[in-house]
């Protein structure tokens, strides 16, 4: 806050402190003394956008910087956007309460398919025109990172640049050239031209693209001048240990969705399941040291007074040093308040001696765990590496360690999925629930301490870009349908609990996860017609979509369910994550003979390419022999 | 604030001078007044309450913590403060398990606390009440925008006849549908003043354990007039010592209004 004079008005927005930044550890810079002005973007709501703890890295490294300035700015909700239009009052950065639109930069990460909207809903707010075609010197530069960007043509329209892989070295990079061009007072079209010569940075501008007349497919995706690079590989950092990570982190006043310290012990996850874009994106695993974790608490805890940290990372419990990890951190901070926890847990005992330790002073919640399939056939064609065994495992010694509340995560519409396979979902709850049962009157317990009961959870897969599966078709909201309706006759009984979703949003999801340029323009009709907030049940508006499609002559079902072959020209082919097509092509041929990929933390390499494309090795702390 | 400095009149008079939790050489109480402002307005009272949990921790105070699964600090406050009010008059106790010096002590927490709050003043509290069973008055300074519909003097005058009923019911709505309180029982003083525009009310209200008036609930019928809170802070919070009004650290209130908005 500097100085700024809020609004009386803001108390008659829901929540006003989403609003007027100043929080614990929030950056002040003199903005009269700064070369550039950086907004790094969520399009979501605050209490989602506070949780991400990619922005919260990018803005300590950049704010290190003493020249640049980044601030934060997240999609208001509507009371709040339609009180602003009224006040006449711009999109602004929550540092300084300056409009964006007169920043340098704005950075939005793309987390999830359903915010797009709210980018053009952001970017309207903020007064810059939506095309990148349309804006000019006095705008920003609209670049995006983040997950999604492994397939961004839906957004070619609306982005100046796309930044691939991890940003802690090249957003620095990108900070220098501006910079200097800034300086300069070099025109916006030099500055993308230089942007696009940095490795990992993609400007869709410089490329061309063609569609088939016969099958409406992509016919290529090729640069419109020399210089420009045909392919883009993603970003690492060099050395992930030596990889700067936030210690004075924005801490919010209100409660946020996940309000505690998120400490990354590792990044990437060598599992392999099939369907899990993470999982081949952020390859290869790298762990930190448990020296530099301990480290890293401490100063968290001092700079931020958080009493709850989670060791976060795709699998937590596969760090080859959680369990020490987990027993000092215990011993360190135990007795003071502060609790430690792992955000999600594998199937197997493991994994349930550690959320133990973890809570073994708390009320035991419930636990969460992931078989994603219901038979191990479709659990092996999606190279789950969960068995019956060890979630039974997992279930009793969870219950004779106090839970007694157990939630199953699937998925539903994977591929080769028969009514078999449905049908074992309930099997599976009802094995796990009186296994449960057994070791609770094993146990002696009485009365409400014995009740046990189980929740299913059934998410519709969502084939995504460079995964294994994704050539392959998502099933037509009408099968979801039907697999639902199968489901909720299955999956019940006293103590079992069934929980599932719109298939619609599923469906959205999967248009976009795999789109092309030509869903610009539905996105931009879409949004023009009130579309926004899509990740949000009371705003999302499936015939306001629809209507959209139609309009722009769009089918949607040709991006969602229409299987390709291998010689498709995907709009992503130019888009590399590090791990081979030739990987890519073999898993999917794996998957339908329901074979298993070994981890290649314990196998030998797998040859998924990632190593060689990017020069460099997994990182482990120390040799495994636990699985 | 007039104060009167008696260094004996801390915790006040002839009230229970031992609470529960402070027993002797074990714990000690430090009660602290804090300053909400600028965009502190924002903030809730439980949001408030966890921001400083946290300021507590990053500090590393040597705050008692409760015993059982979850244990907590224990930290007390006064009464909550409505959303987007300012306040001079934040107070809250602090069971420390050791006994810092106390100037060093209330400099490293001033200079520590999160922005928008700050530290007017801190004191050991040996032998006093506990905050909830201390406080039963707050004064609030409220500048209305007088509306289209009244004039300054009908707006005055309405106060006037709130003041001299012997009740004046209204109804509110509160999260459990529409309840009619008693304004009157609530007001204890109230003083009006035209600047310009607007309407500065002093209120001197019922607030604490026994009986409560919300400020904006004693503004209804203003409101209903037309006209609106610009500006609402909390200057202070007293309880009894003796006859007299004081507020928590035992400075006593000689005359009443004397609101000074800190700060500003």
């Amino acid at each position: 806050m500097s100085g700024r004079k809020l609004p009386n008005w803001l108390t008659e927005v829901s929540k006003p402190a989403r609003y007027t930044g100043g929080e614990l550890n929030a950056v002040q810079k003199d903005s009269t003394r700064m070369d550039l002005r950086f907004a790094l973007a969520f399009p979501d709501v605050y209490e989602i956008a506070m949780s991400h703890l990619g922005i919260k890295i990018l803005y300590e490294i950049l704010n290190d910087l003493e020249w640049v300035w980044a601030e934060r700015v997240f999609a208001p909700w509507p009371d709040m956007a339609e009180r602003m239009a009224k006040e006449t009052v711009p999109l602004y950065g929550l540092e300084s309460g300056d409009p964006v639109a007169a920043f340098d930069v704005i950075g939005f990460t793309l987390q999830y398919e359903l915010s797009y909207s709210n980018i053009l809903y952001m970017l309207d707010l903020a007064g810059i025109p939506l095309q990148a075609a349309q804006r000019s010197e006095k705008d920003p530069l609209i670049i995006a990172g983040g997950p999604c960007t492994y397939n961004p043509e839906p957004l070619a329209d609306f982005l100046d640049a796309v930044v691939l892989g991890e940003g802690e070295e090249v957003i620095v990079e990108i900070a220098e050239l501006l910079r200097k061009l800034k300086q300069a007072g070099a025109p916006r079209r030099e500055k993308l031209a230089a942007l696009a010569g940095l490795p990992g940075v993609y400007v869709p501008s410089f490329y061309q693209v063609e569609y088939a007349a016969a099958d409406q497919t992509l016919s290529f995706v090729r640069p419109v001048k020399p210089g420009i690079p045909e392919r883009i590989t993603k970003r690492i950092v060099q050395n992930y240990e030596a990889a700067p990570f936030p210690v004075c982190p924005p801490v919010p006043f209100i409660d946020i969705v996940q309000d505690r310290i998120a400490l990354e012990i590792q990044r990437g996850c060598t599992r392999g399941c099939r369907f899990c874009q993470a999982g081949m994106v952020y390859r290869p695993v790298r762990e930190r040291s448990p020296e530099k974790i301990k480290q890293l608490m401490d100063a968290n805890i001092c700079s931020t007074g958080y009493a709850e940290i989670t060791l976060s990372s795709l699998s937590s419990a596969d760090h080859s040093c959680i369990a020490e990890l987990a027993a000092d951190s215990i011993a360190q901070y135990g007795a003071s308040g502060v609790t430690i926890s792992l955000p999600s847990l594998r199937a197997d005992a493991f994994s349930v001696a550690l959320a133990e330790k973890m809570e073994s002073s708390g009320r035991k919640s419930s636990l969460t765990f992931a078989p994603e399939a219901g038979t191990q056939r479709l659990r092996d064609v999606i190279n789950k590496g969960v068995r019956e065994e060890d979630l039974i495992d997992a279930v009793e010694s969870a219950t004779a360690a106090g839970w007694r509340s157990f939630k199953l995560y699937f998925m539903i519409g994977l591929p080769t999925e028969t009514e078999e396979d449905l049908e074992a979902i309930g099997a599976l709850a009802r094995i796990v629930l009186s296994k449960a049962r057994a070791a609770v009157s094993a146990a002696g317990a009485k009365g409400k301490n014995s009740v046990v009961t189980v929740t299913v959870s059934a998410s519709t897969f969502v084939p995504k870009a460079n995964t294994p599966f994704q050539w392959r078709p998502q099933d037509p909201i009408a099968t979801i349908r039907q697999k639902q309706d199968l489901l909720r006759r299955v999956v019940r009984g006293r103590g079992i609990d069934f929980q599932w979703h719109d298939p619609e949003t599923s469906f959205l999801e999967a248009v976009f996860a795999r789109g092309d340029r030509r869903l610009g323009a539905v996105l931009e009709k879409a949004w023009r017609s009130g579309c926004k907030f899509d990740g949000w049940n009371e705003y999302f508006d499936f015939d306001l979509w629809q209507r959209a499609f139609a309009e722009c002559g769009i089918d949607p079902t040709f991006y969602a369910n229409r299987q390709r072959d291998y010689q498709e020209v995907l709009p992503w082919n130019h888009l590399s994550a590090g791990v081979d097509r030739s990987y890519l092509i073999s898993e999917d041929q794996k998957a339908g003979q329901a074979a298993l990929t070994e981890d290649c933390r314990t196998g030998e390499c797998l040859g998924c390419g990632v190593c060689q494309t990017l020069d460099t090795q997994p990182s482990i702390s120390k040799a495994v022999d636990t699985p | 604030m007039t104060t009167l400095n008696t260094a004996n009149a801390v915790g006040a008079g002839d009230a229970a001078t031992v609470t529960a939790t402070a027993t002797a050489n074990t714990f000690h109480i430090l009660r602290l007044r804090l300053q909400k402002k600028e965009h502190g307005r924002f903030i809730s009272h439980l949001d408030l309450m966890r921001a400083f949990e946290r300021t507590v921790r990053r500090l590393q105070l040597p705050v008692a913590l409760t015993e059982g699964f979850h244990p907590h600090y224990r930290i007390s406050f006064g009464p909550a403060l409505p959303l987007g009010a300012s306040s001079s008059a934040e107070y809250c106790d602090l069971i420390l398990t050791a006994r810092p010096e106390q100037s060093a002590l209330l400099e490293k927490i001033g200079r520590h606390l999160p922005p928008g709050l700050s530290l007017i003043d801190g004191s050991y509290i040996d032998n006093g009440q506990s905050l909830s069973d201390f406080i039963m008055r707050a004064s609030y300074r409220v500048r209305l925008a007088i509306g289209d519909f009244a004039t300054a003097e009908e707006l005055i005058a309405l106060g006037k006849r709130i003041l001299e009923s012997e009740q004046f019911p209204i109804e509110t709505e509160t999260r459990k549908g529409l309840r009619t309180i008693d304004l009157r029982s609530g007001i204890d003083q109230a003083q009006w003043a035209v600047s310009g525009e607007e309407l500065i009310c002093d209120l001197f209200l019922a607030a604490g354990s026994a009986n409560n008036l919300k400020p904006q609930d004693a503004l209804i019928p203003f409101i209903r007039k037309g006209a609106a809170p610009n500006e609402l802070h909390r200057a202070g919070l007293y309880g009894k010592s003796g006859q007299n009004w004081a507020d928590p650290f035992g400075n006593v209130l000689l005359k009443w209004p004397e609101v000074k908005i800190e700060g500003e």
